[in-house]
């Protein structure tokens, strides 16, 4: 079998597969990838026989990560933030561009989300840019990302999604996109025309987990770098701490991203940094138990919430919470802090106000990137 | 199975009923008794069957099979140790005829123990476990099962043929009812030692599968947790005090057990229902009042139940309510 080996800034991809769906066949973008990908290729006409050659495998997840299915999305582009219930949402509006990520990390919630998980890539472009037209067309602020279902980046090394978005989302003034990643492969956002449309966002977490649970994934220093990269070309930034991993010593090593980031990138230029703690669907544990039986996150003490995640006991999230958003008042007191997916008990004891009192976590995050991405204020 | 003639001799393939013809004497030291392949039962006291023996004879030859150097037991195993434990040198048996396959002597060996009573979890695992063995196809050996009484399905053979594989402590445990199949087969999964040593841990408490599961959660998550060996858990002397403790029931060595190894997968927890109890102690709420945090302290909204047969009653309640509000134990449990 032939295995292609993609290097980027040490990120492996190892892809040994590439299914196409016969209807997309000829369509100039998939095309463009599989003159890109030297993988072994077969076209099919039903997306069952791509999910058969997963199921066959001895490990089914990992076998998603090898395979890339070119397809086109009959669905929408545009979804909501699948949310949960009982917990408070950011509003934010995904698009869809494609599922899953070849990097393994072993919290990843999409490893259960999706059925079969699988590395999808929508290739009917002309679709998601009429859509894309439409959303925009509404005279709102919007905030919209890719990185909810994949990660946003991991795309650049076959395709040139990102450059295309980045570009439309330049041309308008009152949306922003925000691209979420653990990679570092941002050479194709260098030179284009973004107009501080564009946000550059990093998923950050210790060098401890990134070491332990984050396999394939960039380095703490290196995704770092490459905000400072992004930075210099004059992309506005964002940096999600999420998850927030409960073990001996993560407050000091919380501590100690907190501070690299700021020798990094300048507090002005972050337009929001989000803290959310580990949470996953109890039929995450078991996976994590078969596919990475060395991991302990899971050994935590959990609760069930009201929406039927697992999550840390409350106190322990909000002490975790109380020490984060301390280190960060300390070095960026400007710096828009908001939690993922928690009640306002936590918003209070953890920030000192409820979301709701200051006009909901929407709002919050709508006036940061009014400010920072120098969006049109809207009526 | 072999054909069935009309011929009063051979019922199966030719076994020799007739016992002039067919029984003869063996001498015990010629049979190995070390070969247990076609052995089912799990019975090993001998006390009824050598009393029935000594006085009425043996009344069922077993059967053996010659295999050039040794007699091999096919059926009889509790008959020939009987005959060893009355100290009989030779015993009658009939010997098979050398043309049997191993798929025939191995349902000679089913049909002589599950035709006539009901096989435990161990025997059916051995019956199964020795048609598989024997029996590449699969067609023939679901017929086959299903015609001696084993389950035939894939997913219930594929876990009745682990049984008998697993170690010896764990199947000492199925034999006592200390635990059942399916923890059995959890057990299996795990090293021998911790498995043999959780079979004794749930023997000493004698508590139920879900009892089981429960503790089993409790230490392997704190073994993961913590870094040491579910052995090392058990063996440590906290563990150990509640149960070497004569004084203690089972009942409450159980619980105590149980509230021990919750208390320190879950320390933050623990210590916050304990605070809480602690509280809603002080609140004297007596016996028609109960008041319920969220789940897991999780939530915002507590709950608060009453008791009352009449209106009198629930009014002599008002006063107790107005005391509970301004009760600063009450305050400290909404605080959190």
């Amino acid at each position: 079998m032939v295995i292609i080996f993609l290097i980027i800034k040490k990120l492996f991809v190892i892809l040994t597969k590439l299914y196409i769906d016969q209807q997309i066949a000829d369509h100039p973008t998939t095309r463009s990838i599989q003159d890109r990908l030297n993988v072994p290729t077969e076209i099919v006409s039903r997306p069952q026989q791509v999910y058969e050659a997963l199921s066959s495998a001895a490990d089914p997840v990992q076998q998603g990560k090898e395979i890339l299915y070119l397809t086109r999305n009959r669905g929408a582009f545009f979804k909501k933030c699948p949310g949960t219930s009982h917990y408070t949402c950011c509003d934010y509006q995904i698009l869809h561009i494609g599922t899953f990520c070849h990097m393994d990390c072993t919290y990843c919630v999409l490893q259960t989300y999706f059925h079969p998980p699988l590395l999808q890539y929508f290739v009917n472009h002309e679709d998601l840019m009429s859509e894309l037209d439409m959303v925009l067309s509404q005279k709102k602020i919007l905030r919209i990302g890719t990185g909810e279902f994949t990660d946003s980046l991991i795309w650049e090394l076959w395709t040139d999604v990102s450059n295309q978005l980045v570009q439309r989302f330049g041309a308008q003034g009152h949306a922003v996109l925000e691209l979420k990643t653990k990679t570092t492969a941002i050479e194709g956002l260098q030179n284009l025309v973004h107009n501080r449309k564009t946000i550059a966002a990093w998923s950050l977490n210790t060098h401890h987990i990134i070491n332990t649970q984050e396999r394939a994934t960039a380095s703490l220093s290196a995704r770092l770098k490459a905000a400072a990269r992004c930075e210099s070309w004059g992309y506005p930034l964002a940096f999600h701490f999420d998850p927030l991993v409960i073990y001996d010593g993560c407050e000091e090593d919380y501590k100690q991203v907190i501070q690299d980031l700021f020798l990094n990138v300048t507090a002005d230029n972050v337009v929001w940094i989000s803290l959310g703690t580990l949470r996953f669907p109890p039929a995450l544990k078991t996976m994590i138990q078969n596919r990475f039986p060395e991991s302990k996150i899971i050994y935590e003490e959990f609760i069930t919430g009201p929406d039927g995640k697992m999550r840390y006991f409350k106190p322990l999230r909000i002490k975790l919470y109380r020490k984060i958003i301390a280190c960060i008042r300390e070095l960026a007191p400007a710096v828009l802090v908001y939690l993922c997916m928690e009640d306002d008990e936590v918003w209070q004891e953890a920030l000192g106000f409820k979301p709701f009192e200051v006009g909901g976590l929407p709002h919050m995050l709508d006036v940061s990137a009014v400010k920072h991405c120098h969006l049109e204020p809207v009526r | 199975m072999g054909s069935k003639s009309s011929d009063k001799q051979d019922v199966h393939r030719g076994i020799p009923l007739d016992p002039a013809i067919a029984v003869q004497k063996v001498m015990l030291s010629k049979v190995d008794l070390a070969d247990s392949t076609f052995r089912i039962t799990t019975c090993t006291d001998l006390n009824k069957l050598v009393l029935s023996i000594q006085n009425l004879g043996l009344l069922h030859p077993p059967l053996l099979e010659y295999n050039s150097l040794k007699y091999v037991i096919v059926c009889g195993f509790r008959r020939i140790a009987a005959c060893m434990k009355l100290g009989w040198k030779k015993v009658p048996v009939t010997i098979l005829k050398e043309n049997f396959d191993r798929f025939e002597l191995a349902q000679l060996a089913i049909a002589d123990n599950a035709l006539q009573r009901s096989l435990n979890l161990l025997e059916t695992s051995r019956a199964v476990k020795l048609l598989t063995d024997t029996c590449a196809d699969q067609k023939q050996f679901k017929q086959t099962s299903r015609d001696l009484g084993l389950p035939s399905n894939p997913s219930a053979t594929a876990k009745a043929v682990k049984i008998c594989q697993l170690p010896l402590k764990i199947q000492d445990g199925i034999l006592a009812d200390t635990i059942n199949m399916s923890m059995a087969l959890e057990l299996g999964r795990l090293d021998p030692e911790v498995a043999e040593c959780l079979v004794e841990f749930f023997g000493q408490l004698k508590v139920g599968l879900n009892k089981q599961r429960e503790l089993l959660l409790l230490l392997n998550e704190i073994s993961k947790r913590e870094d040491i060996s579910i052995r090392h858990l058990i063996a440590e002397k906290k563990l150990q005090n509640i149960l070497q403790n004569a004084e203690l029931d089972r009942a409450v060595k159980r619980q105590k057990i149980r509230s021990y190894l919750r208390q320190r997968r879950f320390p933050a927890i623990s210590r916050a229902e304990k605070k809480y109890e602690k509280l809603v102690k002080q609140l004297k709420l007596g016996n028609n009042i109960n008041l319920m945090p969220p789940k897991d302290f999780e939530g915002m909204t507590y709950l608060m139940t009453l008791r009352f047969d009449n209106r009198q009653e629930l009014n002599n309640m008002k006063e107790k309510f107005e005391k509970i509000i301004h009760h600063p134990s009450f305050g400290k449990i909404l605080e959190r």
